[in-house]
C-alpha cells in the first residue's frame, strides 16, 4: 500500500486509542474525587494530566505570571480562579476541548482528519462513523453535556470509540491498512500503561484499596484482576498485572506482543529493525524477574517507554520511508511522544 | 392549473397546464406529500449526506467551508425516445472531439491545413499546451471523461452549453444522490424503470485500462491522482478511487524515474501505468508547467512522452474547452464524421469578428457575454439583468481583447418544481451528462441535474447557490437487463 496511507493509518489508530484512554482514565479520576476533599481531588487531577504526560500549572497566586507559563501551551487545563486547576473544568477540557492537543475532542478529531485522507481506503461504515462522532463531539452543547453529566458522556465516548474499534474488526479487510491501524493502537496503548503504573505505582504502596481500585479502573482491568487474582491486591501485584499479563489486552505484554506480530506480518520477509526491537523489548519484559524488576520500577518503566517510542520511530523510517509527509506528523502533535 | 409563463419551458408541465405524461406517477406521488412529511424527508436527507460526510468545499472567506451536498428531493426525468436522441448527439460531439484533439496535437493538424477551424484560434488559445505536443495518447481517447453542459431552450431543444474536457466534476453527486433517493423515496420510483448509474467506476475503469500502454501488460496499475483533502472536490476524488479498487495518490506518492512512474509504497516503489488525475495541466509536472506546484509530478510529462504511463484526461484538453473553439464543433462533426449536429449549440457569436463584434456591442443588454477559458460561471455578464456599468465594464473588456470573449443569446433555461422551504416552486435547470472515452464512447444513464435554487436565478454552479436534483432516465425492460448485465 502507499506510504502515506500506512502512515495515516497508523496515525488513525494511535489517536483514536489515545482518546479511548484518556476518556477510561478520566473517568475513572472522576469516579474516585467523588467522595474526597477538594485538596485530593486536585491532587488527582494533576496525578492524571502528569500522567498524559500535559502540562501541569504550577498552583501560584498570580494569575499573570501563569497565563506566561501557559503561553506557549493553550491555557486549557487553568482554572478560572488561577489557583491551580479545577477538577470539574480539567476532566471537561481534557475531553471537550479541541483546542487541547491530547484531548479527546482534539484526538478523534485527528483521527477523523487521518481517515479523511484515507476515504478510498476504508470502509463507508467507518468512515461514517468516525464522522458522526467527531460532529457530535464538536456540537456547542458538548461540553456543557460533559460538565453536567460526565459518566454518562464518558461511557457514550467509550462505547463510540468501542463501536469504531468494533467495525474496523469486523468490516476491513485485515490487510496491510488493518495491521498498521492495529499497530497504532497496540503502542499507543502500551504507551499509555507504561505511563499510568509508573504514575500511580508510588500511591499503590500503601495499598489501600481504592488507589488500586482507582489504577485499574483507569484501564478497565478490575474486573479482569479480580478474576485473575483473588488474593487481597498488593501494589506489586498490581504494577504485575498491569505489565506482563499475558491475556489482558491492555497489559504491556499483550500490546507488545500483538504489535511483534503485525510487524512481522508486515515485514514479509526479514527482519527489519523496527521487528528486532520489539522483539528485544517483548522478551526482556516477558522474561524479566519481575520481583527484582519491581525493586527498581520507574527506571524499568522509563526505559519501557522510550523503548517503545523508538519502535514508533522505526516503524515510521522503515515503512513509510518513502513518504515525504513524515514530518507534518510533528511528534509534538502527540503530548508525551517527544523526545 | 394553468401553464407556465411564456419564454420558458416547463419540463414537467405542457402548455395547457397539463403534467407531461413520464412526470405523471412522481408527481401525484408529491401530491399526495404533506408539508410536514416533505420537511421530515429533508431532514432526514440532511442527517445523512452530514453523517456520511458528503460535502463540497466553499472557497472564500477565512477558509474553505464544508457545506453539505444540496440535493433536491424532486426528480428530473428523461423518458427513453429523448435519451436516446440526446445519447446519439453526445457520442457524436465527444467523438469529433476526439478526433480534432488528437488532429491538433498528435495528427496532421488537418482541420487547420483545411481551413476548417482558424489556426491564430488554437495557436491564441490559453488551453493550448505546446507541451502537448506529439505526445500520442492510445486510442486518441483524450476526453476520457468528459461533462457536456446541456440545457432547453424556451422551445425545450436541448443545446448545448460548454464542453467540460480537462477535468469534469460531478459524477460522485450523481451516484450519491441515486443512493440516497433509493433510501429516503423508494416508493416514488413505483413501476418506473429508472436506469441504473452506479456501474460507473467498472466503467471508468475499464475505459482508464483501455488506454494503458500497451508494453505494460494486460493487468495495469491505474491511480486517480488528488491534489489533496483541501480540494473542492476530494470527496469525488475519494469516491472514484474507491469504486475503481484504485489508489488514491498525491504527487507526493509519485516519483519519476527514468521516464517510468512509480508510487512509493511500503515495499519500496510500484510502477503506475495509468494516472486518473484531477489536477489542472498547469500544476501536473514543475518541470514543464508551473514550477512552483508543488502538486505535481516533477518529470511527469517526460514519461507520458516516452509512452510509458498514460494520462487522463489528457493534457491540452483546454483547447476544446475555449468557448470560442466551442463555436467550431459542428464545424468538426461535419469535417470528421460528415455528420449534422445532433444537439445543436447555444447561438454564438464570436467578438474578434468584426461584423459579429459590431452586432454584438449594438445589443450586448439583451445577450449573456463569457469570457472564453473560465469555467464554473466565473465572470459571466448576463445582459438583462446587468446594470449599465456592468455593461460598459463589458463592452471595454471586450474592446480591449475581443479574442478573450464570445456572446450568446440569453437561454431561458428550463423548470422544474423544486422545494422553496415551503412548498415546490418552478426553478431553472440545466444537465450535464458524462461521457466516457475508451474502446468506445458511453454515456451515463442522465447525468447530474443542477438547480438554481433561488427564484428566478439562472446561476445553477452549487459554487454560486445551486442545488441538485437526481436525474432518472426512463429504460424499457431490455435497457434495464443490459445494464444489469453490464
Amino acid at each position: 500500500m502507499l506510504a502515506r496511507h500506512a502512515e495515516d493509518m497508523f496515525w488513525a489508530g494511535r489517536y483514536l486509542e489515545r482518546a479511548e484512554d484518556t476518556a477510561r482514565m478520566v473517568r475513572a479520576t472522576l469516579l474516585s474525587t467523588v467522595a474526597e476533599s477538594p485538596a485530593q481531588a486536585i491532587d488527582r487531577m494533576q496525578n492524571l494530566i502528569r500522567t498524559l504526560r500535559l502540562e501541569v500549572p504550577t498552583p501560584t497566586e498570580d494569575v499573570e505570571t501563569m497565563a506566561e507559563q501557559l503561553a506557549p501551551s493553550p491555557p486549557m487545563l487553568r482554572s478560572e480562579s488561577g489557583l491551580g486547576i479545577d477538577v470539574q473544568v480539567a476532566a471537561t477540557r481534557l475531553v471537550a476541548s479541541p483546542a487541547l492537543a491530547g484531548s479527546v475532542a482534539f484526538c478523534i478529531g485527528r483521527t477523523r482528519e487521518n481517515f479523511r485522507s484515507l476515504r478510498d481506503q476504508i470502509p463507508s461504515e467507518l468512515w461514517e462513523q468516525i464522522n458522526e462522532f467527531h460532529l457530535r463531539l464538536r456540537q456547542d452543547d458538548f461540553p456543557a453535556a460533559m460538565e453536567h453529566d460526565p459518566f454518562q458522556t464518558l461511557d457514550f465516548i467509550r462505547v463510540s470509540c468501542q463501536s469504531l474499534t468494533g467495525v474496523i474488526s469486523s468490516s476491513m479487510a485485515q490487510g496491510e491498512g488493518y495491521r498498521f491501524l492495529v499497530l497504532g493502537q497496540m503502542l499507543e496503548r502500551a504507551l499509555m500503561t507504561c505511563r499510568l503504573v509508573s504514575v500511580r505505582y508510588p500511591e499503590l504502596d500503601g495499598s489501600s484499596y481504592d488507589e488500586m481500585a482507582l489504577t485499574l479502573r483507569s484501564v478497565s482491568a478490575l474486573e479482569a484482576y479480580q478474576r485473575a487474582s483473588q488474593s487481597s491486591p498488593l501494589g506489586s501485584d498490581v504494577a504485575r498485572f498491569l505489565m506482563v499479563d499475558g491475556s489482558f489486552p491492555r497489559s504491556v505484554l499483550y500490546c507488545l506482543r500483538s504489535s511483534e506480530n503485525h510487524v512481522e506480518a508486515l515485514a514479509a520477509n526479514g527482519r527489519p529493525p523496527p521487528l528486532r526491537r520489539l522483539a528485544q523489548l517483548r522478551s526482556e519484559l516477558e522474561y524479566a524477574d519481575f520481583d527484582t524488576m519491581v525493586g527498581d520500577l520507574p527506571r524499568h518503566l522509563s526505559a519501557l517507554e522510550s523503548g517503545v517510542r523508538d519502535v514508533a520511530i522505526l516503524v515510521g523510517n522503515h515503512f513509510f520511508r518513502n513518504a515525504e509527509s513524515f514530518d507534518l506528523h510533528s511528534q509534538a502533535i502527540m503530548p508525551g511522544v517527544s523526545s | 392549473m394553468s401553464g407556465p409563463p411564456p419564454g420558458f419551458f416547463d419540463e414537467a408541465v405542457d402548455e395547457h397546464g397539463q403534467t407531461r405524461d413520464h412526470y405523471r406517477p412522481v408527481q401525484e406521488w408529491f401530491d399526495r406529500l404533506t408539508l410536514e412529511q416533505v420537511k421530515a424527508l429533508e431532514e432526514q436527507r440532511n442527517e445523512s449526506f452530514r453523517r456520511q460526510g458528503i460535502t463540497f468545499t466553499v472557497y472564500g472567506g477565512d477558509e474553505g467551508t464544508e457545506r453539505t451536498w444540496p440535493m433536491d428531493l424532486f426528480p428530473r426525468i428523461i423518458d427513453a425516445e429523448e435519451w436516446s436522441m440526446l445519447e446519439r448527439g453526445l457520442i457524436q460531439r465527444v467523438t469529433a472531439l476526439n478526433r480534432f484533439l488528437d488532429d491538433i496535437y498528435a495528427g496532421e493538424q488537418a482541420i487547420l491545413h483545411d481551413g476548417i477551424v482558424p489556426r491564430r484560434l488554437i495557436t491564441s488559445c490559453t488551453g493550448f499546451e505546446r507541451e502537448a505536443m506529439n505526445v500520442a495518447v492510445p486510442l486518441g481517447a483524450r476526453c476520457l471523461v468528459a461533462g457536456i453542459d446541456l440545457v432547453r431552450d424556451a422551445d425545450g431543444a436541448y443545446r448545448v452549453l460548454e464542453d467540460n474536457l480537462r477535468n469534469p466534476s460531478g459524477i460522485s453527486y450523481v451516484i450519491e444522490n441515486r443512493a440516497a433517493m433509493t433510501k429516503l423515496l423508494p416508493a416514488a420510483f413505483s413501476d418506473l424503470a429508472v436506469r441504473s448509474v452506479d456501474h460507473y467506476g467498472r466503467s471508468l475503469l475499464r475505459a482508464l485500462r483501455s488506454i494503458a500502454p500497451p508494453a505494460c501488460g494486460d493487468d495495469p496499475t491505474v491511480v486517480v491522482l488528488t491534489p489533496g483533502i483541501f480540494n473542492s472536490a476530494y470527496f469525488e476524488h475519494a469516491f472514484l478511487a474507491r469504486s475503481m479498487g484504485a489508489e488514491l495518490v498525491e504527487g507526493r506518492d509519485l516519483v519519476v524515474d527514468d521516464h517510468m512512474v512509480a508510487m512509493r509504497t511500503t515495499r519500496g516503489l510500484e510502477r503506475v501505468d495509468v494516472i486518473y488525475r484531477r489536477i489542472d495541466d498547469a500544476f501536473l509536472d514543475p518541470v514543464v508547467f508551473n514550477p512552483s506546484s508543488t502538486l505535481g509530478v516533477p518529470g511527469l510529462m517526460a514519461a507520458a512522452r516516452a509512452g510509458t504511463v498514460s494520462v487522463a484526461n489528457s493534457v491540452g484538453n483546454g483547447v476544446g474547452d475555449d468557448k470560442a473553439v466551442y463555436a467550431y464543433v459542428p464545424d468538426m462533426i461535419r469535417y470528421y464524421l460528415g455528420e449534422e449536429t445532433i444537439i445543436p449549440n447555444a447561438d454564438t457569436y464570436l467578438l474578434w469578428e468584426e461584423d459579429q463584434r459590431a452586432e454584438v456591442l449594438k445589443r450586448l443588454d439583451q445577450l449573456v457575454v463569457k469570457p472564453v477559458a473560465e469555467s464554473g460561471g466565473y465572470g459571466i455578464v448576463i445582459g438583462p439583468r446587468a446594470t449599465d456599468a456592468e455593461l460598459a465594464e463589458a463592452r471595454e473588456k471586450i474592446l480591449a481583447d475581443p479574442r478573450n470573449w464570445i456572446a450568446q443569446e440569453v437561454v431561458n433555461l428550463s423548470r422544474l418544481p423544486a422545494w422553496s422551504g415551503d412548498g415546490f416552486a418552478p426553478r431553472h435547470i440545466d444537465l450535464r451528462p458524462f461521457v466516457l472515452s475508451g474502446e468506445q464512447v458511453e454515456v451515463i444513464p442522465g447525468g447530474l441535474t443542477r438547480v438554481a435554487l433561488r427564484e428566478g436565478s439562472l446561476i445553477v454552479n452549487s459554487s454560486q447557490g445551486g442545488g441538485s436534483k437526481d436525474t432518472w432516465v426512463l429504460g424499457n425492460s431490455d435497457q434495464l437487463d443490459q445494464a444489469a448485465a453490464s
